[in-house]
This record gives C-alpha cells, sequence and structure tokens, in this order.
C-alpha cells in the first residue's frame, strides 16, 4: 500500500534521521519527500510518500512518539504503485 | 553570569538535583570533570564506559532518581548502556565530550558521529555546535528522560564549545508534558468488566513502579483479593505476603502463574509490555480472557487481538479510581490449589548444592531491603524465582535487553546511592567476565558489594545446541575466580558442597568489605536448571 505521510512539528536535531529510521525499521520504502523549515526554522513540515505492507497505524504510532513531531497526518493512496527498485 | 559551556552544564545538573555522576574521563571531557569537581557533584570514576552507564543505570533503578554518567567519543562503549537504559524504561542522561566543533567531519583523531551512533539506542540526543545552544538541553533532556515511558538521552558537546565563555541566559522553564486524563466511562467499563468476571487476574509489570503506584496497588489488591501475577521487571510491586500472588510468568515463570492466565476470564494487565517471552506464541496468549490494558504506552496494543479495553494513561490515577467490589472465592480456592500444587521444591538429598535452595534460604537470611542485582540468565531467573524482592526498588536486572555484564557495575551505582542497605549481586561466571574490571571499581570506592557467583563454566545460556557439551562452550579456560578477585584485592572462597554453605554465607554477610562468594556447580548442570523445579515435575 501506498500512503501520504504530512508531518509536522519541532525541528529539532536529526529529525528527518528520526523519521526514516522508523519506515525502514517497518519495512517502508520513501518514494517521494518534502521537506521545509517554517517559524524562523523553529517548526518542520514534511510531506513523505511510504510504500509498504506493513501495519500503517503502527507507522503513525512510533512517528508519533518521536520527541519533536506535534502531528502526523495519514492518507492512504491505493496498492498500485511499486516500491523503487534498489541501485545496483 | 558570564561562565563557560562545562560550569553552565554543571550548574544545570545542580539545578536537577544531580548528586553523583559515573562516568570515564579523557581530554574531550575534562573541562566537565574540572566543573563537576569544583561544583562538589561527586564524580565517580568507573573502569570502562560501559561500566559507567550501567552504574547509573543501578543508581536510578535503586532510587527512582535520574542515572547521569559522561564520557569521551568512548561514547562507542556507552551504547550497550544506553539501550539499557531504553528498553528497560530507566531514566538516564548521557554527557559526552566531542572534538572541538571545527574538526567535525575532518576525519580527525577519536572523531566519531555520537548523534548517529545514538539515534537507535537512546529516546532522544543533542549535539550541541556552539555555547548559545546549551540554553535549556539540561532541564530538556531531564524531563524528555523522565516524561511518558522514560529512556536515555543523549548529549554531545565539543570540548571548545565545553570551554567557551558567554553569558548563557538563564534556562527557561521547560514545560512539562500535560499527562492526557483518561475517559471516565472508560473506568466504568473496567469496573463493570471486573464485576462481572467470575475469574479476574492482576498481570503486573514495571510501569507499576516507575509510576509511583505501588501502594495504591497495593491497596487495590487487598480490598478486592483479586489473585494477581508478575513480569521479571514488575517484582516487588506486589507484597510477597499478598496471599493470591501467584508469581512471575512467562518462559521462566512458575507453572501456577502461566496456568492462572491460561485459566482466567479477565486479564487486567497493568503496566506491562507483552512481551514474547512473557506471552509465548500471541494467539494462545490467555485463550479464555479478555484483557483489559491499563499503560501509559499503547504501543504493544497491536500485536494481541483481544483487548477488550486500553486505558492510556497514568496508572496511579487509574488504579485509584477503580473501586470494585468482587465475588470471586471459587477462583480464589482454585489459585491456591494451583500455588499448593505447583510450589517449587527445595528439597535436596545429595551434597552437591542445589541453587534454588541456596538463594532460597538466603533470602531469608539477608535484611528485608537488601539490593538483588543480577543480568541475566540462570543467575536472574534463579533469583526472580527463589528470592524475596520487598519492593521494585530493590530489584535491579537487565530484562528487556538481558545485558550481559551488567549486575557488577549496576551493584555499584545501587551501593552508591543506598550506602547504608546491603547489595547482593547475583551473577554467573561468564556474565562476571563481561564486566570484570568493575571489581577494580568496587575496590577503588570501598564498597562493601556481596557477589555471588554462580559458575557452571558457560552453562546452558552460553553454549551452543548440546549443553552436555564441554567442546562447545565460549571459553574452556579454567578460571579461578577467588584469584581473579583477589587480584583486585576483594577477598573470596570457593564453595562446591552443601556442608560449606552455612559458615560461607556468614562470612559473606559479615564482611564490612566486598566479597566473592565463588558456588562451583559445574559437575551438576541439573541443579542450574531454572524451568523446571516444581514439586508436581
Amino acid at each position: 500500500m501506498k500512503y501520504l505521510l504530512v508531518i509536522q512539528g519541532e525541528n529539532c536535531s536529526a529529525i528527518l534521521e528520526r523519521l526514516f529510521r522508523v519506515c525502514r525499521i517497518l519495512g517502508f520504502t520513501i518514494q517521494n519527500l518534502n521537506a521545509e523549515t517554517t517559524e524562523n526554522e523553529k517548526s518542520f513540515h514534511v510531506t513523505i510518500t511510504v510504500y509498504g505492507d506493513s501495519s500503517i497505524s503502527l507507522l503513525t504510532k512510533k512517528l508519533n512518539k518521536i520527541y519533536g513531531v506535534a502531528q502526523v497526518v495519514t492518507f492512504a493512496q491505493g496498492g498500485t504503485s511499486k516500491p523503487i527498485a534498489r541501485a545496483v | 553570569m558570564l561562565m563557560n559551556g562545562a560550569e553552565f552544564v554543571v550548574q544545570s545538573l545542580k539545578e536537577q538535583n544531580v548528586t553523583h555522576v559515573f562516568g570515564y574521563p579523557g581530554d574531550a571531557i575534562k573541562p566537565l570533570c574540572l566543573a563537576l569537581k569544583e561544583a562538589g557533584i561527586e564524580l565517580l570514576l568507573c573502569s570502562h564506559e560501559q561500566g559507567a552507564a550501567m552504574a547509573a543505570i543501578g543508581y536510578a533503578r535503586a532510587t527512582g532518581k535520574t542515572g547521569v554518567c559522561i564520557a569521551t567519543t568512548g561514547a562507542t562503549n556507552l551504547v550497550t548502556g544506553l539501550a539499557e537504559a531504553l528498553f528497560d524504561a530507566v531514566p538516564l542522561i548521557a554527557i559526552t565530550g566531542q572534538i572541538n566543533s571545527n574538526l567535525i567531519d575532518s576525519d580527525a583523531f577519536q572523531e566519531v558521529d555520537v548523534l548517529g551512533l545514538s539515534l537507535a539506542c537512546t529516546k532522544y540526543s543533542f549535539m550541541i555546535q556552539n555555547i548559545n545552544q546549551l540554553g535549556s538541553v539540561i532541564d530538556k533532556a531531564f524531563l524528555i528522560a523522565n516524561s511518558g515511558r522514560p529512556g536515555s538521552i543523549l548529549i554531545d558537546i565539543p570540548t571548545d564549545v565545553q570551554l567557551d565563555k558567554a553569558f548563557i541566559p538563564e534556562s527557561t522553564e521547560v514545560k512539562k508534558d500535560e499527562q492526557e486524563d483518561f475517559d471516565p466511562s472508560k473506568v466504568e467499563e473496567a469496573i463493570a468488566l471486573i464485576e462481572n468476571s467470575n475469574k479476574p487476574l492482576l498481570f503486573v509489570g514495571a510501569g507499576v513502579g516507575i509510576s509511583k503506584a505501588v501502594p495504591i496497588l497495593r491497596k487495590f489488591i487487598e480490598k478486592t483479593k483479586i489473585p494477581s501475577v508478575c513480569t521479571l521487571k514488575g517484582i516487588g510491586a506486589i507484597s510477597n505476603d499478598s496471599e493470591y500472588f501467584v508469581g512471575i510468568t512467562g518462559i521462566h515463570g512458575s507453572k501456577a502463574a502461566n496456568l492462572a492466565i491460561d485459566l482466567c476470564d479477565l486479564l487486567i494487565v497493568i503496566g506491562a509490555r507483552f512481551d514474547e517471552r512473557i506471552m509465548g506464541k500471541l494467539d494462545d496468549f490467555a485463550p479464555n480472557a479478555k484483557i483489559i490494558h491499563i499503560n501509559y504506552d499503547a504501543m504493544d496494543q497491536n500485536k494481541i487481538s483481544n483487548i477488550e479495553l486500553a486505558i492510556n494513561s497514568d496508572i496511579k490515577s487509574v488504579i485509584a479510581s477503580l473501586k470494585s467490589e468482587t465475588k470471586i472465592s471459587l477462583w480464589q480456592d482454585q489459585i491456591l490449589q494451583m500455588k499448593n500444587d505447583h510450589a517449587y521444591n527445595y528439597d535436596n538429598f545429595t551434597d552437591d548444592i542445589y541453587i534454588p535452595r541456596l538463594l532460597n534460604n538466603l533470602s531469608q537470611k539477608i535484611p528485608k531491603n537488601t539490593i538483588l542485582c543480577s543480568d541475566l540468565a540462570n543467575s536472574q531467573m534463579l533469583t526472580a524465582q527463589h528470592m524475596f524482592v520487598q519492593k521494585p526498588e530493590n530489584y535491579v536486572t537487565s530484562s528487556a535487553l538481558s545485558s550481559m555484564g551488567f549486575g557488577i557495575p549496576a551493584a555499584v551505582g545501587a551501593q552508591i546511592s543506598r550506602p547504608d542497605d546491603m547489595v547482593l549481586a547475583i551473577l554467573f561466571d561468564k556474565s562476571l567476565l563481561m564486566n570484570v574490571q568493575e571489581l577494580a571499581t568496587i575496590k577503588d570506592q570501598k564498597l562493601p558489594i556481596k557477589i555471588i557467583l554462580i559458575d557452571d563454566k558457560g552453562g546452558k545460556t552460553t553454549s551452543i545446541e548440546d549443553q552436555n557439551s564441554s567442546n562447545d562452550k565460549i571459553t574452556k579456560t579454567h578460571i579461578n575466580f577467588v584469584t581473579l578477585a583477589s587480584a583486585f584485592g576483594i577477598k573470596g572462597e570457593t564453595i562446591s558442597k552443601v556442608s560449606q554453605i552455612t559458615n560461607a554465607i556468614s562470612r559473606l554477610l559479615e564482611s564490612k568489605d566486598p566479597y566473592l562468594l565463588h558456588v562451583s556447580c559445574f559437575n551438576n548442570n541439573k541443579n542450574m536448571d531454572h524451568t523446571i523445579t516444581e514439586k508436581s515435575s
């Protein structure tokens, strides 16, 4: 399944690495990413398109547990998209 | 006020009432070490960074305070301790000294991406890049370490930031997380489930101790007389004198406790995760029961399907609201019968030492407030099964990570935190070897820690496949542990026969200095079995 995640929160150290780590551990591949900071770089706003078969509710819960993350909104985008092929 | 970065960090630690810091010094953290000394915070030097982290965990577990440790880029050695604190929900702050900020990412001497290392083994981590970022970092670190499910925090500070001077603004008050209130209708639903249940069972985990909910839980048990079991980390939360307390559950738990879970029709899980070492096959867990899960954290609730009701809030407030009446005399009788049928058997008709009996007898001789420290495997399970623990702070063990080598440094931290209480470290041979250098810390700090070393020469835990073969053990070398201890200036003796026990235990308990009692049982491995020692078997 393919999902769009909209994540907002406090722009703290290594926040993107922390988000990616959770996606990786749960077996989601990242297909698209847009990240920006707002309010004098104090907050961040990230949209990530992920693909994976694991539980999206678990991914949402785990992302929400990361310190600094204030909100995670998830949109299902159907199951037709395939994961990005790994570079050889 | 003009001060350098190290002085500011130390001032913030003092404001958090930190009195002891465990660590291993080095150039990159020297300014902080000097500032600690000047401020009167006791810096206890351990013999290894891992030992320092684990001593800080022992300190935190035995007191309920936050443990603090320091290191340089030797932070690579902190990783196991940080993971231990994260998995076992122990509040721990690790402060590491990084190379000068202008050298970062230049392959400089002893440069390690410490923040990168920390991502998988801490709850949160900070990298300070200039002195102005120090601000409220320490306060924030303490807040994160202690809020929700506690855990480890790492703060990496370059040496030049520690030395830079600046007028650092007064720490702005860090806003505490608001505790989410629970829905009162959920409590009413829980009360209805309890009152309609014929066979309710309490399943108590570490969260009860962490939330300081032990007294209120004990009152609830006393009033309702609902039978109870606990997890390994929940030991001490329920009084040993509680009539309907069945014992610890899980793969190393008592048969009666596991049977009670199978038979109950309502399982009230308080402050516990659904760990696979407790649940076994997820589909078969509590097959006849509806489950109420009362926990701060909702993370594990996706593991099983029979959760009827989840209340994710402060455990103490939820238990206080559970005003239930129960009529379960038949179930109580059944529990007492099961306890009796599957009680541990301490009979021993040989002269070989039977470890469960030794520990059970020892438990009756030591002061009630003794802190038991164990790490994993036989020493952990046998201690949990056969010794009495009065409160959660008195049992310091490595549970979720089961770190080998945890026992000795944890005992150091526990003894430093509670100098007037006896600390008994119960270890097995391979585990002692993992952090044997901390015997030097025990000697240096003059800590009267009593060590019981159960020696089965690696035994079942560290052997591969065929447990009876001597060819597959990790170490084949015979180690004379008493000589090893004496090299650190610690007295000790070896016993291998029942007839030697009484005098040896007296010498151990009466010693004013650290003492090692080496219990040799590698000639009778059956006496080490911690899974089947019941009367019925």
